[in-house]
This record gives C-alpha cells, structure tokens and sequence, in this order.
C-alpha cells in the first residue's frame, strides 16, 4: 500500500515551493554587513585565557548496566559544567547560567556595570563552543567584545574572558556548537568582575600569540575574505620587531604589478615596509630598496579595507614584508594581507 | 610574528561550488531556501513567517560561514538554527523577525493555497508541536528517524511514537478511509 502521506506531502511542497519568494543572497548580505557595522563601536577586548582540549566522548555511557538516553546524559554535563565552574572560579559571584549546547545558543546578562568584567565558560562532553562576547546598550547598539573557541571535555577547565565594558549594559553571549557538541554536551558561563577569576594572563609571552592578536587576525582576515580577496594570509604580533615575511609571487619570479591589500584589527599601528628583495634558484639573494613604507592604523572597531597598494615587481625579484607593532598593537592586534596580480 | 598562511583556494563564500570543494553560499541559498521555507510553512502555517525564519538562520550561517562552510553538512546546521528559531518562545520575541519583516519592500503577491493543502496544513495545526515537528522532518525534510531524534534529543522510538501518533491523527482529520496508520508504521520500521 502507497504511503498516502508521502504523497501528500510531496503534493504540499509541489503547490507551495512556486509561492516562495527568496528575498535572495543579497539581502542576507546586507543584513549581515548591517550587523557587522552595528556590533563595533569602541570596545577593547582582552583574551585573558584560552583553554583545555579534553577527551572526545562518543557514544553513550552505561550506567548501573543501563544505557544512558541522550537528554539525561546531557543533563548529567551540563551539571558536571556548572560544578566545573563553581568549583574552579568560586570567587566569581555571578550566578551561572547553563544549559545543552546549541548551534545558534546565547545567553544574556543584563545591566552589567561599566569597567573590567571576566566570562567564564566551562563545556563537559564533545567538541568545542565559539564564544562571541557583545555589549548590547540599545537596539541597534552593540559592541564586539570578543570571542574565543572553547573545547568540551569530560573534565572541563573554565575558560575565562576579560574585557572591558566601557559603559553600563547587557553581555550578550553567543554559544554556537560545532556539531559534535550541538545537542550532546552541556555548558555553563558566568559573569563577574574582572579580577573575581584570580587568573592572570600567562598567555602573552614574547613568542606565542597571544588569543586577542590571533582573534584580530582572524578578524582582519575576514575583512579581506568579504572584500573579494580569497585566502588571505593571517599575522599575529607577539614579536617587538616583527620578522621578515617573503611573500610567494616574488619568489616564483613572475614580473608585474601587484595589488598589497592590507587589514589591521585591534589597538595601535604598524609600521609597514616592503622591499624588494632579488631571488636566484629559488633563495634571496639580496635585499632591494623599500617600495613602500607607511603606518597602518589598526582599527579595533569596525575594521575595514581602506586604500590598497600597487606594487610593481621587476623579474627575478620577490617582495620581503615587513610590519612592527607599536606598543599598544603589540601581541594584541592581529594583521591580514593578500598579494595578488592586479 | 606569526604567519598563517593559507593554500590558495576558492572563496567559499562567493566561489562557485566544485566537486570535493566547499559549498558556496550562494549555491547552498539557491538550493535550500525553498525547501527549508515549506518546512517550517508546514509546522507554523504562516508562509511569511517561515520564509523570515529561513532568512535569519541563512543570515546568521553567513556571519558564521567560515565556521559553518568547513561542517560536513551545513545545511543541516542551518535547518537546526531555523526549526530552533521556530520553536524558540524567547526568539519568537520576534525581534529579529520582525526587523526582517520591516526591511522586506514592497513583494508580488501570489495564489492563494489550494484546497488540499490548507486541509493539510490546518490538520498538521491541530497535532502537539513535538508530532507536527516529527511529520514534518519525516516527510518534508526526509530524515530518517534516527536523525529525528538526534535533533529532538530524544530516543528513537519516541519519535516512532510521535510518527504513529500524528499519523493516526491527520489520517482522522483527512478521511479515515485513505490511511492505513498501522500499515504505514510498519513500513516506517522497514525504512528506518
């Protein structure tokens, strides 16, 4: 016998899929620039500690002989998250939230006075979170405050993310799971003064990226990525003097003009400067004059591609890029180029 | 200085969609607006509000694209943020819907629906939310119950309850006479 509710309902999408009027790519496009613009005012976000990878559970546990069902089982870690918490931060007054973790989760703090507020987030089973902090004071009047990607784990480690508020308002909190933690594990996050964590900063030293200068990095990639400049290349600035950078056209010796385009998100400036360097069978062979030389305000708020720069590369020559952060950009801003043939 | 530098490949988000590459966005908007919008159409009842649900979850898969391109199924990542924006009582706050809905110019008006597909629609509109979400994936969605109840988070054989259920129901509502539930169910287990 047909199954008639197959046929119905085939018969539904046949009648309705006409009606459907896409708005179209172009508004989501809209829509989301528009929320890109509205989420950066001033902010000035600090990733004080990123945290734990853990062990991957699959499957469900037995317990007692019996197999545990899904929705207990996530009950059972978003308990084991919220005592993570308790038990790791306990000078952390506010009062936790917690729940399953979702694909589009979030959460919501509301009147959060101004000053040094920490996030902590603790994640009991698989996979990992994408935390997106943002200050809400109005609609339509939001600030990025900063983000971070937590591991699940069976024995999770609160991660915990400072920042500044620079005025009274709501921390909203994005959650978006990846898909192994969507549904099977259990998170729980507080807010508290920046100094209730009692955790310092031992992220920032000289040579390791701090998670602030790879978020902007990440950032500024994503500024060019919009702009049409596909696999741009990513730079943190934990190093005072910044190495040098030879980039791949250059070395490959095809002559012509090329076009430098340039993203620095967070604090301060860099000073850039690209030489010429000459190349033989592949290697350096000795550095040319400058072809450009200029400050690049990094933008904190609301990065964007400002002017790009035209280069012109003579053959057998590769460019050598170079970029010192000042004191305030340093191992906190995060910088993007991409180099492609005009 | 640390320098991360990518292996050339095609922007996911504006790229056009090879074999073994990343879905663009383009192509996965063009592919699954429609589909994803009678869906949820069925559960509310409300063309308009379903096809504003749609948008919003494609608008936050692009703000999350990096992310949400690299999953295996990206769809399925923005189906879930859709059917959970729909069953959300606190996102039915409606903000974001309804600032969509004010954004929305002037749009062609169409048919009305037809006659078997109101009875349906009313019928489903009857069911309790868990079994019109269940007929609803089964049937529109073409999930297999296994991937039900991973999305409601609930044992696979609740959702063969829920199936046989709203089946039963919408067979009572539709005319009796046309619908087997019980043969139907069984054919059910066969498939899943």
């Amino acid at each position: 016998m047909p199954d008639h509710f197959e046929e119905l309902f085939a018969d539904l999408r046949v009648a309705t899929i006409p009606q459907v009027r896409p708005p179209g790519v172009d508004a989501v496009r809209r829509t989301a620039r528009r929320r890109r613009r509205t989420t950066r005012t001033a902010a000035a976000a600090v990733v004080a500690l990123a945290v734990t990878g853990g062990l991957v559970v699959t499957g469900f546990p037995l317990r007692g002989g019996h197999r545990v069902a899904p929705a207990e089982r996530v009950r059972d870690l978003v308990g084991t998250a919220d005592r993570a918490l308790g038990t790791q931060l306990p000078d952390l007054a506010g009062q936790p939230l917690s729940g399953p973790v979702a694909a589009d989760g979030e959460v919501t703090f509301p009147d959060q006075p101004a000053g040094s507020r920490s996030l902590a987030l603790a994640c009991a089973g698989p996979g990992q979170v994408t935390v997106e902090a943002q200050l809400v004071r109005g609609a339509g009047d939001s600030t990025a405050l900063g983000g971070s990607v937590v591991s699940c784990a069976t024995a999770p480690q609160a991660a915990v993310l400072t920042f500044r508020l620079p005025v009274p308002g709501s921390v909203v909190v994005a959650l978006v799971g990846d898909p192994a933690a969507t549904g099977s594990a259990g998170y729980a996050v507080a807010i508290g003064a920046g100094d209730e964590t009692g955790i310092r900063d031992e992220t920032g030293g000289p040579d390791v990226p701090a998670p602030e200068s790879t978020w902007n990095a990440d950032r500024a990639a994503d500024v060019l990525t919009a702009a049409g400049r596909s696999a741009p290349t990513r730079v943190t600035t934990e190093q005072v003097l910044s190495a040098m950078h030879f980039t791949g056209p250059g070395l490959r010796t095809t002559p012509g003009d090329y076009e430098l385009a340039l993203v620095c998100a967070g604090p301060g400036t860099l000073t850039l400067t690209v030489r010429t360097v000459s190349t033989s069978n592949g290697e350096i062979a000795d550095s040319g004059p400058a072809v450009l030389e200029r400050q690049v305000e990094c933008a904190d708020e609301d990065p964007r591609l400002g002017e790009t720069d035209l280069l012109s590369l003579p053959r057998n020559f590769g460019f050598m890029i170079t970029a010192v952060p000042d004191d305030e950009a340093r191992n906190r801003a995060g910088w993007a180029y991409h180099l492609g043939p005009e | 200085m640390g320098v991360t530098a990518e292996a050339p490949e095609p922007d996911p988000e504006v790229g056009a969609a090879v074999p073994g590459a990343p879905v663009s966005f383009d192509d996965l908007y063009a592919a699954h607006y429609a589909d994803l919008t009678v869906q949820l159409f069925a559960y509310f009842g409300d063309q308009q509000e379903a096809q504003d649900l749609v948008q919003e979850a494609f608008c936050r898969a692009l703000a999350r694209w990096r992310t949400v391109s690299g999953y295996d199924d990206p769809v399925a990542w923005i189906r879930r943020v859709a059917w959970n924006l729909a069953v959300s009582r606190w996102r039915r706050g409606r903000t974001a819907v309804g600032f969509l809905r004010r954004q929305r110019v002037a749009e062609p008006q169409v048919a009305g629906p037809g006659p078997e597909r109101v009875a349906l629609v009313s019928a489903l509109g009857t069911l309790p939310p868990a079994h019109r979400r269940a007929m609803v994936l089964r049937y529109l969605a073409d999930l297999t119950i296994a991937e039900i109840a991973e999305q409601e988070e609930v044992a696979e054989g609740t959702v063969k309850s829920w199936l046989h259920r709203a089946r039963s129901a919408l067979a009572a509502q539709l005319g009796p006479d046309q619908f087997d539930s019980a043969e139907t169910t069984a054919q059910e287990v066969r498939r899943a």
